[in-house]
Parts: C-alpha cells; sequence; structure tokens
C-alpha cells in the first residue's frame, strides 16, 4: 500500500513524474545542456570550484596585498617618479605572480577535466576526477599558465608606460599602443578559452594547442567575446573595481562561485565549436557528447588523441 | 544463498503475533513469490531476513550458518523497498554506485558494473538525472539496479509495484525475471498482497495467513492442491465458494460467498450442487478455482483439502520410548527424537509433510514400503494421496527430522528438547522459596527442598506473585500450548503447558503461577 509522504519528503525527494523520462526529455541544446548542469550537478561543481580556488589562493592573496602596497607607495608619488620605478614596481607585481599564476592554471587542469566528465554526464569523484585531471594535463595548463602570465606583465607594462607618456608629445601613438595591448589581452582571453578546453580533452603539442586556438577566436569572434566575459562576469565585474576592498569581494566571489561557472560556461561553449571543427572531421563519435541521442562515453572505443 | 527458517516467531510491543511458528526451507537460486493478505506477516518475514528486525523466537539461518552468527558483511542481502529510498541529491549513477562502495573494486571495476546494470534496465542514457526527474517505474528500476549491482546472494522485494502505474507493471515484472535469469544463484524473495503479481513473478509460491505458513511449493501444485481453502482464497482473490453439506458425493450448499440462497428462488438462486467421487461426508465447503478452469474444490469442516494431497501424511503407529514403529519400519529414536517426546508411550500418529516424502532415499532416512492403489498410496494401513508420483519404485523414504507425532489431535514430539527440571529450594513461612521466585506451600515441613516441574506442569501469567521468568518459545500443540520459560536457579529452561489464549511473549516482567500438581519438592539433605 502507498505510504502518505510528509511535507519534508515531499520537499526534499519531489513527486515522481506520471510518464516515463524519455530521450526526447534529456538537453538536446547546449544551452539545455548547461542549464541541466548547473542545475543538478551544482553541489558537485561548487565543491570543484573550492578546490580549484585553493590553487588560485597564492595568487589572489598575493595580488591583493602587493597590489595594496604598490598602489599605495605609488599614490604619494609624481609622475617622473612613478615612471623611473615602473619597470620595478611591474616586476615585483607581476612578475612575481608569474610562478603563483602557473600554480592557479594547475589547478584548472583538475577542474576542466572534472567539468568535462559532468558535461559528457559521466560521474564524477571529485577529488579523484580532480587529481586525474592534474595528472593528465598539468603541463599544458602550466605553460598556458606561464604565457598568460607573461602576457600579463607585458601588457601592465605597457599601459603604464604609454599612460605614463602621454604627456610626451605622442599621444597618439601611446593611446594606440594602449588599445592594441587592450585588444590582444582581450583576444588572448578567448583564444585561452579555447586553450584551456581543448587541453583537457586532446592530446595536442602545445604550439597546435595555441594555434588552433587562434583560428577559433578568429572564426568565432564575437561569439567567443561573449561567452568568454560571461564566463568570467561574476570575477571580473570586481576584480577591475580599484578599490582593494572590491577586489577582496570578487576573490570571495572567485573562491566561491566563479571558477566552476566559468569552467562550465566556457566548456559547454567550446565543445559545441569543436564539433564544427574538430570532431566532426576526426572523432565523429564525440560530436554531441553529452546531448541526447549521443552515444555514451563506453561506447566509444578510444580513439586517437582522443582523451576518455 | 539458502535460508532455513525453523519456528520464526516474531511479536511486537502491543502484543501482536506478527509471525507464528514460521518454518520453511527455501534453496539457493529458487525465485519465491510470498503471497498473503495485508497483515498477515509477509513484511514482517521479509525484514527478519534483511536482519532488519531480530525474532522472538526461532531460528533462522542462512546457508546453515545461524543468522545472528553472520556479521552483516557477510550477509550479501539486497532488499528494493516499495518507497524506492533512493538518494534525493544523488543522481542516477550515483545512487547505484553507492552500493558498491564497501567493496574493494577499482575505479574502472565499478564503472563497468554499474553501466552494465542501467543498460540492462534502459537508464543509461538517464544516469545523470537525479531521481525526481524520473517516473515511479523508473525509479523502481533505479532501485532494483541497486540491489542487483552488488550481484547479492540474496535479493528481497517488498511490495515493489505498489507505487508504480498499472501500466508499467508487467514491464517492471519482465525486467526482474530477466535480471533473475542473470543471476542464477542468487535467491530472490517477492513479497506481495496480489494474486496475479504473485503468479506471475517467481516459480514458487509461499501462501502466508495470520502470521503462519499456510502453504509452499511450485506455483502449479499450489494453485492445483491447495491444502486448505485460506490458500485458495487467497490465490483467487474472493472466489465463488458454498458452504452447505456433502453426503455419498453430493454436495449441496445454500450459502455462496456469505449470503443464503433461496432454493425456491428463480435460477439464478438455486442452491449450488455439486458431485465430488469421496467417501466424506459432513458439513463442507466448495470453492470455485479460478486457476483450474472455475473447478469445484471440496473443503472438510476444518477446511482441510478433501480430495488430493493433504499437508500431513498420516500413519498409525508405536512409540515405546526406544523405537518408533509405523508402517511396517521402524526407527531408533536417537536422543534428541526421546527428550523431545512429551506423550505417553504407545500409539501414536506419525505425521509427515506431504512434500517432505521422497521417492529417492538420502542418508538416515527411514525407508518405508508402499503400494500405489489408483491415485493413493498405502503404507501400513493408512491410504494418502501425494501430488506426484514420478520414481516411485515401491518405496517412501522420510527423514526422522521431518516426523511429527501425535496422540489424537494433540502434538507429542516438541520442537525442543524438554528436560526435566530441578533447582534448590526452601520451604518457609508456607511459601516455597526458589531464586526465580516463591509459590505457596500448604503442608507443614519445613527446611530445605529440591524442587522440580511434572510432566505437565501447567502454567498461568500473573501480575503478582509467581515466578519471575522470560518466555524463550513457544508451540502449539493443538489445543494446549507447550511454553519454554528461563527460570533463575534452573540449569536449563523449563518447558510448561497452558492454554492457548494465555500470552507469554509480549509481557513485561513476566511472572507465572505453576498449578499445584505440576511441582514436586524432595527433601534435600
Amino acid at each position: 500500500m502507498k505510504k502518505k509522504r510528509g511535507i519534508i519528503e515531499r520537499l526534499v525527494v519531489g513527486k515522481p513524474k506520471e510518464k516515463d523520462l524519455t530521450e526526447s526529455d534529456l538537453p538536446s541544446t547546449r544551452l539545455g545542456q548547461f542549464k541541466f548542469v548547473f542545475k543538478t550537478r551544482f553541489g558537485i561543481l561548487f565543491r570543484l570550484n573550492l578546490l580549484a580556488a585553493v590553487f588560485f589562493l597564492p595568487f589572489m592573496i598575493f595580488d591583493v596585498v602587493v597590489g595594496s602596497y604598490v598602489a599605495d607607495f605609488v599614490r604619494d608619488m609624481t609622475p617622473q617618479q612613478h615612471f623611473s620605478h615602473l619597470i620595478n614596481l611591474t616586476l615585483l607585481q607581476y612578475a612575481s605572480e608569474i610562478p603563483l599564476l602557473v600554480f592557479g592554471f594547475t589547478g584548472l587542469s583538475g577542474l576542466f577535466y572534472a567539468v568535462r566528465r559532468l558535461c559528457w554526464g559521466q560521474s564524477v569523484k571529485i577529488t579523484s576526477d580532480f587529481g586525474k585531471g592534474i595528472k593528465q594535463s598539468w603541463l599544458q595548463f602550466a605553460l598556458l599558465g606561464l604565457v598568460s602570465g607573461i602576457i600579463n606583465l607585458l601588457a601592465h607594462y605597457i599601459i603604464n608606460f604609454a599612460v605614463l607618456t602621454l604627456s610626451d608629445g605622442n599621444a597618439i601613438l601611446w593611446s594606440l599602443a594602449i588599445t592594441l595591448t587592450v585588444i590582444f589581452v582581450i583576444v588572448w582571453c578567448v583564444a585561452l578559452m579555447y586553450a584551456l578546453c581543448q587541453a583537457s580533452l586532446y592530446r595536442l603539442s602545445f604550439f597546435r594547442l595555441i594555434l588552433n586556438s587562434v583560428i577559433f577566436t578568429f572564426k568565432r569572434l564575437l561569439r567567443g567575446l561573449l561567452f568568454c566575459f560571461c564566463s568570467v562576469a561574476p570575477m571580473l565585474i570586481f576584480a577591475c573595481m580599484p578599490w582593494a576592498f572590491m577586489r577582496i569581494v570578487g576573490c570571495c566571489v572567485a573562491i566561491v562561485f566563479s571558477f566552476g561557472f566559468a569552467a562550465l560556461v566556457q566548456t559547454v561553449y567550446c565543445h559545441g565549436v569543436f564539433d564544427v571543427f574538430i570532431n566532426s572531421k576526426s572523432y565523429p563519435d564525440f560530436v554531441g557528447m553529452g546531448l541526447a541521442g549521443a552515444k555514451t562515453v563506453e561506447e566509444i572505443t578510444d580513439a586517437d588523441g582522443g582523451e576518455q | 544463498m539458502n535460508i532455513t527458517a525453523k519456528y520464526l516467531t516474531k511479536v511486537y510491543n502491543n502484543g501482536v503475533y506478527a509471525l507464528d511458528g514460521f518454518t520453511a526451507d527455501i534453496k539457493s537460486g529458487e525465485f519465491v513469490a510470498v503471497l498473503g493478505a495485508s497483515g498477515c506477516g509477509k513484511t514482517t518475514l521479509l525484514r527478519l531476513f534483511a536482519g532488519l528486525e531480530k525474532p522472538t523466537a526461532g531460528e533462522l539461518y542462512f546457508n546453515g550458518v545461524l543468522f545472528k552468527d553472520l556479521p552483516i558483511s557477510k550477509r550479501d542481502t539486497a532488499i528494493v523497498f516499495q518507497e524506492y529510498v533512493l538518494y534525493p541529491k544523488m543522481t542516477v549513477w550515483e545512487n547505484v554506485a553507492v552500493a558498491l562502495e564497501r567493496y574493494d573494486l577499482t575505479r574502472a571495476e565499478e564503472e563497468k558494473r554499474v553501466y552494465s546494470v542501467l543498460s540492462g534496465l534502459g537508464l543509461i542514457k538517464f544516469r545523470n538525472q537525479l531521481p525526481r526527474n524520473l517516473s515511479g517505474g523508473q525509479q523502481q528500476r533505479v532501485a532494483l539496479a541497486r540491489a542487483l549491482v552488488r550481484r547479492p546472494s540474496l535479493v528481497l522485494f517488498d511490495e515493489p509495484l505498489s507505487n508504480i502505474a498499472p501500466e508499467q507493471r508487467e514491464e517492471y515484472i519482465s525486467i526482474i525475471k530477466s535480471m533473475k535469469a542473470e543471476l542464477p544463484h542468487s535467491t530472490f524473495i517477492y513479497v506481495t498482497h496480489n494474486p496475479r503479481e504473485a503468479m506471475s513473478v517467481g516459480d514458487k509460491l509461499l501462501i502466508m495467513g495470520n502470521g503462519r505458513l499456510l502453504q509452499y511449493g511450485e506455483k502449479e501444485r499450489v494453485w492445483k492442491n491447495p491444502y486448505c481453502a485460506d490458500v485458495l482464497r487467497t490465490l483467487c482473490a474472493d472466489p465463488r465458494e458454498f458452504v452447505g453439506s456433502i453426503k455419498d458425493g453430493a454436495f449441496s450448499g445454500c450459502v455462496q460467498n456469505g449470503v443464503y440462497l433461496d432454493a425456491f428462488n428463480d435460477t439464478d438462486n438455486k442452491a449450488a450442487e455439486f458431485s465430488f467421487e469421496t467417501g466424506y461426508s459432513g458439513r463442507a465447503t466448495v470453492i470455485l478455482n479460478a486457476y483450474d478452469n472455475n473447478k469445484p474444490y471440496l473443503f472438510d469442516s476444518e477446511e482441510k483439502l478433501v480430495i488430493g494431497e493433504r499437508e500431513l501424511v498420516c500413519l498409525d503407529g508405536e512409540f515405546d520410548g526406544k523405537t518408533l514403529k509405523f508402517a511396517n519400519a521402524e526407527y531408533a529414536a536417537d536422543e534428541d527424537f526421546r527428550l523431545r517426546f512429551i506423550g505417553d508411550f504407545g500409539k501414536v500418529t506419525v505425521a509427515v509433510a506431504s512434500d517432505k516424502i521422497r521417492f529417492k532415499p538420502l542418508f538416515g532416512d527411514i525407508k518405508i514400503p508402499a503400494l500405489k492403489s489408483g491415485s493413493y498410496l498405502k503404507a501400513g494401513g493408512n491410504r494418502f494421496c501425494l501430488y506426484s508420483y514420478n520414481g516411485f519404485d515401491g518405496f517412501i523414504y522420510i527423514n526422522p527430522a521431518d516426523v511429527s507425532l501425535y496422540d489424537g489431535k494433540m502434538r507429542v514430539l516438541a520442537h525442543y528438547r524438554v528436560y526435566k527440571q530441578s533447582c534448590p529450594a526452601k520451604i518457609s513461612g508456607g511459601k516455597l522459596r526458589m531464586r526465580c521466585g516463591a509459590l505457596d506451600y500448604k503442608g507443614s515441613y519445613s527446611g530445605a527442598v529440591t524442587v522440580s516441574f511434572n510432566k505437565r506442569a501447567y502454567i498461568a501469567p500473573v501480575k503478582k506473585g509467581g515466578l519471575k521468568a522470560v518466555c524463550l518459545a513457544e508451540e502449539d500443540l493443538g489445543g494446549v500450548k507447550l511454553v519454554y520459560l528461563a527460570l533463575k536457579g534452573f540449569e536449563h529452561y523449563a518447558v510448561f503447558y497452558s492454554a492457548p489464549e494465555n500470552k507469554f511473549f509480549s509481557v513485561k516482567n513476566l511472572r507465572v503461577l505453576v498449578a499445584a500438581e505440576g511441582v514436586s519438592a524432595s527433601r534435600r539433605h
């Protein structure tokens, strides 16, 4: 006989559906896939985020502390004094950050691997899969972290240099330099998005990785920009604010939520792009993975260069 | 897994006897459907098998090991509940994989097993879904997957289809059957109150009623040869039945399903008439068996089947305390048999359950010559019918452990040994004082004595005074109850008789009064 269920049980367990769930009810679009994973696996995403945040913690602490120290130091300087100390200050803040950024990116390898498993409908054991992801792709991610750190350093130097010399007559030239630098950084961010997702999925050389990423960036420029921005928006808004307190808030948001969110958005979007440009030709079994109608991972044999 | 239940009894605190002396032998690899009306004890039985409840009395053996001696890790039992009992925040995959957590499997092995069982149940595409997104039938399939992924030796189903839509039930039953085919050595026990469901799953039926086992056997054997009317009523779910009388093979029923038939009304309400080939005369019940094209089945005044194999085969015999003689065979009673005998030496009726009679011997069996006469067998001066005679070659074989002795309607062979118990006591102040309590003493003697209880000492529970006791077991001997009590000061348990309506299990701080003629005291020097 049916047992009457209490209100708490009904809230937690829910009411069974009257009709069977069928394949046609499963997410068939990337947006549907994102919503499903975000809603159903939020707990796991949150815990993965925390794990990834642990790797970025040294970088965030260093950035906030040194950043506020440098800001205080610079506040009392004249532009000439600032200019003469520019290289030292830049190296102090941004060059010192590079190893910490490399360390942080190593953690991203575990995050992206686990998120990829979530999107493909596979089971995820948090520490085990996070570790497996690091073991598998730490080098590629570390190199990406290194390149990102160097670009970060150069960009800050160029922009600060240009800002400080704007009044020297070649304003147009320096403005152009700033603009180009910013554009380059934005393009790099978009390319980085593709690179991170590829590195956790395919076995590629670093050169091939960068080349593919740049190609994808220009083939899908606007869409890439949009998704890249959406993925990091929660973090970016706070991180870009000049006040140290807001940057601390931004770090807290990142620790709690942003890494996992960004990884999910980027993975879902990038896999759609890979389906068009890579999978349809080289790995047809991977097309639409995680969507309704696609094969399961176990049904696919280990393809050459493909990740399982 | 072989399951042997011996005299399992479960009494709840409110005094309800959920199970009363349940005894059955379920072999490894069998698929048994347990059928009975609500409240008959089938869920209690399942919970005892699962280890969720402890029996009040009796023993339960799994593969020959007493259940309570079996550590939980070795019990290898899985249960599929009526209410699914899935973790709401875990996906389908995780709900199934959690069953493998305490096994030392590698990740790859675990994934292979979970994948295999989910694919077999058609759930692999939904492995990432939370249970709340699935229908009742799909959730129950997940529960089934979780139970089967460990490949357990015993799988218990507690009315799993109750919360499933009717249109999904057939599919679920066929899934269970296919899963059973993949686990041929696992024992499946499926509890239900729905006769159709019981008949469609499983190879064997176990019919229960009022906490007792009514019949257990192959499906066809049970519906073709129900031992009593209750078995057929349970199987057929409200069948047409007539109460009346039979004489010279002619039955005339004046009551149908509780409604009096007027023989002088129109043809629809005429008294029911059936004819049978039987010598039985007297009050009778006829039930139309829906599984046998509504053929009428005749039951006597005690609602036992008249034509066909009966529950017990009864043979006239004699027991002199050492040797049991019956049906031209002899059995030299062992110590256990002699200690269990509680009747008077002389003529007895030897009873054996019909399904325990074999045509091929096993070690230690009693060999009895028998003659086949029509559809009956004759052994000694007794005639009886068996369901099948395949393999009969002139002898039947009985294990002495399956033998029961009766004196008239009363059983005189107890389930457990009966010891003559005595303990030191003291008579003072008009009381016979023992370690477990005091009884009234009407004599004049005062001093140390040895107290013992006579063979047929009667007891009754009391609220004050008497002896403090703990009830270990009860037996229904037929008109009287045999009670096994643990009393302080006595080396073994003491065995007493009592009126059948007295209850000893459910009583807190049980105190009993022994009838004076049941107590004997001798001076202790």
